[in-house]
This record gives structure tokens, C-alpha cells and sequence, in this order.
């Protein structure tokens, strides 16, 4: 294989599609015989995808890239993943943060959530905001450092001890095949459909996230709650909650049982949802058992004090 | 090359004219199907940079004619090659076929709007698949990805000296990791859509 960056701007006018047609036909009869240069086109892809999330391409090579790269579904959706992995490794990162706080969530006793609510209900309502925000920013901020510095000690004492790699110990958790099992040559990242006879590689299982839109209001006396199917193979629950009203720049949401046994509490911004006039929660599937629930939703006034926004209820059932 | 015939209505891959394909990618049935999986690949990765909106569907019709050319007795020596030529004149084919591209900027912008539901599940299931990777693999592609275009090439090159292995065998590793990551996260937002 030719070194590291030898071929980093052919490979790059390449993908970018700003070479001769008869500098292409060779470029991809290259490819086709030789599947060291096949690997170095498909890293150079990652390497354009990235630098393009990040802004790093120029402007002509960036408009250059949108209408080579961004013009197919499958185009558009990597660019998403190298968002999504952009998010993950920049530690600063609002939707990184709010991932590991829903997964801190998974390991808080419901009476500690709930002690806090009480004591910012107890206070001055001028401090509640404040401390709120302040408290937010303390909570993640811890949460990060230790996620990332066990994360990093986990990672080093298995490369030293060379244990056989583990996984989050969870039924539901995702697997992905490691790169050790994959082909030694170009193929790697191929996920074809071989003609029958054709040996075929096992296909890696994924998490998967139930959803549910719901609309404010929706009670049983109203022709029933909104039924949310739930299979053991979910792993997270998303609820899409849409907005009707006034609307406030934080909001608090509150899942309780039909009985009013609170189960989970959490603090959000509008903003966090994708589609205007609503916002997404996302909580854990294993929270939910069969049967009702209510989602209230309150929401924080200019004075910081919280007033009821919305109701929301479904029901769980399992299969 | 002489220009082909064009596809016989009703021509399907058989039984026969699959073997006889396989036959000229290997002589080992087990090397063959690894054969054909790259080849496949490059195909699909062949339309894909050609800026197709259906790549499988181009490089199974590739394989199809490949395959009929063998059985009619073409003498293939490199089949590798002969698919890149092959390939083109189904590009040209379909070139005509579709209006390629038009408003595809218009449909970006679109789409990136209806899809913003779409990119948080992306991020959640991200980070579920994340998760999922051995603990040596999820350092290595955080780490090795973390670093900014000005500092990459010095902390890749760090980073494969304390592992132990060369630049570019590291930045195959990264690459591979990486597709199982993207090839999980895809077949999870497909199964959450669909739920």
C-alpha cells in the first residue's frame, strides 16, 4: 500500500468527482484491480465525510462535496453518523452530556430526583433557576469527567491484560462485530446480499428505540391512552411530545405510574427536539412494566417558578 | 471492448451461470464467496461515487450481466478488471434511464429538516452502539478520531506508536471499526423507524 498521504488529493478529487472522465476510468480501474488502493478510496471517504463535518473543507471543496456526497440517502445518512461521532468524541458536547446523564438516570434512586425537586420547591423561587442550571452544569460535568476517566483506565488495563473484550452487561445491549472477525482485504465494510451458496457473515444485532408521539391530553375518558408496544429487544424508550399552548424555555417532565408513584424526572430545554413544537424524552425501556402512565409536564415561568404545562398518558403494553 | 448486447428480457441468474461466475473468481468455493463479497462492494462503491441513488441495484445488474457473458462463453481473464469496463456501460445505461441529481440540493435541504427527528434517534442509537463495541475497540476509534485537522496526523501517528503498529494498519483498524459502528447505528434507526 502507498504510504499515508500519498494519494490524499487524487483521492480526494476523486470523491469530490473533479477529475477528467478519463482520469476516473483509471482511477476506477485502479480500484478495481488493486484492493490496497480500493481501502485507501474508502478511508480518504471518511477523511473527506469528516473534514466536511467539521468544517474543515474549503468552500469550493465543500459545495463540491454536497453535490457529490449529499445528493444520495445513503450519502446523507454518513455525514449524520460522522455527526454523531463527532458529538461523542468532543467531550464539551451538549447531546454527549445529556447521554450520560440519561444514563446516570438508569442508576439514581428515584428518592434522589425526588428529594431534589422537593428542596427547589422549598426555596426561593428567584434561586430556583439559578441553582437549578448551576447544579445541571455540576451534575454532567462530574458525570463526564468520571465516565471518561473510566472509560480510558477500562480501556488501557484491557489492551495491558488482554482479557477477552466485555460488553455493558445488559441483555438488550447492543453488539457489534469486532474488526479482528472482518475480511483481511476491501471487502470489509460490505454488507451485500450474496447469491445462494455464497457463505454469509453473521449480521450484527442493534439497539433498538421504541417511539411514541404523543398529544397533550390524551386521557383514558378520551377513547384510551396511547398504547406503546414494547418488545424485550427495546432497549430505549422515546416519547415525542408535542407542544400546545404557551410555551417556555425549560421544561420539567414527570412520568408517574396511574397511581402516582413517580418514576423518573427530568429537566429539559425546548430546543432538544428536532421538530418545532414538541420535545423528546428518551428514558429507559426497562423503567416500563405493563400498564398506564402519565407524563406531566411543567414548565419553568419568567420568575423560575414551574406551572403545569401538559399531561400526557399511554399505556405500556409488552409483548 | 466491443459494445454488449443488450440484457435479454427474461435472462435470469440460474443455478448454472452463478457457479460458472463463482468458478472464475476462485477455484475455492470459500474464496469465492469472499470474492465476491469485494466485488460486490466495489460495484456498489463504484456507482455510489458516480453519484447513483440505487448502487445495489446497478452493481447486482452488473454482476447478472457479468455472469451471462460467462456463461455465453466469453473468455474472462480478469474478472476484476473486466468489471470496471462492464460497470460503465450499466452506468451509461442508466444514466439515460434517470435524471441524475436534479435538485438534489433542494432535497438536502428538505430532507436535513424532516430527518432532524430522524439524526437524535441517530445520536441515541450512536451512542447504544458505542456502547456495544469491545472497551478496546471504543477507545481506539474515540481516540482516534478526536483529533482536529491541525494536530490529526501527529496524535494518529502517537497514538499507533503506543499501540504497537504502523500508521496504516491503524487507520485500516479505525476505518473498519467505524463501518461496524456506522452498519449498527443504520440497522438501528431502521428498526426504531419501523417499531
Amino acid at each position: 500500500m502507498k504510504s499515508e498521504f500519498d494519494n490524499d488529493e487524487l483521492v480526494q478529487r476523486f470523491l469530490l468527482g473533479n477529475l477528467s472522465e478519463s482520469e476516473r476510468a483509471e482511477l476506477e480501474d485502479r480500484f478495481f484491480a488493486n484492493d490496497d488502493f480500493f481501502q485507501e478510496l474508502l478511508i480518504g471517504e471518511d477523511d473527506l465525510i469528516d473534514a466536511y463535518v467539521r468544517g474543515e473543507l474549503p468552500a469550493a471543496e465543500g459545495s463540491l462535496f454536497e453535490r457529490c456526497c449529499l445528493s444520495t440517502q445513503a450519502g446523507r445518512e454518513r455525514v449524520e453518523f460522522s455527526r454523531a461521532l463527532f458529538r461523542s468524541v468532543s467531550g464539551d458536547d451538549p447531546i454527549a452530556l445529556g447521554a450520560m446523564a440519561r444514563e446516570a438516570d438508569r442508576n439514581v434512586a428515584h428518592s434522589w430526583w425526588r428529594s431534589l425537586f422537593d428542596g427547589f420547591a422549598n426555596r426561593r423561587p428567584a434561586l430556583n433557576f439559578t441553582l437549578a442550571a448551576a447544579l445541571l452544569v455540576v451534575v454532567l460535568g462530574g458525570l463526564w469527567l468520571l465516565a471518561n476517566r473510566g472509560r480510558t483506565r477500562t480501556a488501557r488495563e484491557e489492551a495491558r491484560t488482554k482479557h477477552a473484550p466485555t460488553v455493558t452487561p445488559r441483555d438488550s445491549s447492543p453488539s457489534v462485530e469486532t474488526a479482528e472477525q472482518q475480511p483481511a482485504s476491501g471487502d470489509e465494510n460490505s454488507n451485500p446480499t450474496p447469491p445462494k451458496g455464497t457463505p454469509q457473515k453473521p449480521v450484527p444485532s442493534s439497539p433498538m428505540i421504541a417511539t411514541i408521539t404523543l398529544q397533550p391530553g390524551m386521557v383514558r375518558d378520551e377513547g384510551g391512552a396511547a398504547p406503546l408496544l414494547l418488545t424485550g429487544r427495546a432497549t430505549k424508550v422515546r416519547l415525542q411530545l408535542m407542544l400546545e399552548g404557551e410555551r417556555y424555555r425549560q421544561y420539567r417532565a414527570t412520568l408517574s405510574t396511574a397511581d402516582g408513584m413517580k418514576l423518573w424526572g427530568r429537566v429539559i430545554a425546548e430546543g432538544t427536539s428536532g421538530r418545532s413544537g414538541s420535545l423528546a424524552l428518551s428514558l429507559p425501556a426497562d423503567l416500563l412494566r405493563n400498564g398506564d402512565y402519565v407524563l406531566a409536564l411543567s414548565g419553568a415561568k419568567s420568575d423560575g417558578k414551574w406551572e403545569s404545562a401538559a399531561d400526557y398518558s399511554f399505556r405500556v403494553v409488552r409483548k | 471492448m466491443k459494445p454488449l448486447p443488450r440484457q435479454k428480457k427474461g435472462w435470469d441468474l440460474s443455478e448454472k451461470s452463478l457457479a460458472g461466475f463463482m468458478s472464475v473468481l476462485d477455484e475455492d468455493p470459500e474464496r469465492a464467496g469472499e470474492r465476491y463479497e469485494i466485488l460486490r462492494r466495489k460495484l456498489m462503491k463504484f456507482f455510489e461515487w458516480r453519484g447513483s441513488t440505487n448502487a445495489d441495484e446497478l452493481a447486482d445488474d452488473t454482476i447478472n450481466r457479468l455472469a451471462r457473458k460467462i456463461e455465453e462463453g466469453e473468455d474472462i481473464r480478469n474478472l476484476f478488471a473486466y468489471s470496471s469496463g462492464m460497470a460503465r456501460l450499466v452506468w451509461l445505461e442508466a444514466l439515460k434511464r434517470q435524471e441524475r441529481a436534479r435538485g438534489a440540493i433542494e432535497e438536502l435541504h428538505a430532507a436535513g429538516q424532516s430527518s432532524a427527528e430522524t439524526g437524535s434517534q441517530r445520536i441515541e442509537c450512536f451512542e447504544l452502539c458505542l456502547e456495544g463495541l469491545p472497551v478496546e475497540n471504543r477507545a481506539l476509534i474515540l481516540d482516534y478520531y478526536r483529533a482536529e485537522k491541525s494536530s490529526k496526523i501527529k496524535l494518529r501517528k502517537q497514538l499507533a506508536e503506543k499501540l504497537g503498529t504502523p500508521i496504516n494498519a491503524l487507520r485500516i483498524r479505525a476505518h473498519r471499526i467505524r463501518l461496524q459502528l456506522e452498519r449498527c447505528v443504520g440497522d438501528c434507526v431502521r428498526k426504531s423507524e419501523e417499531a
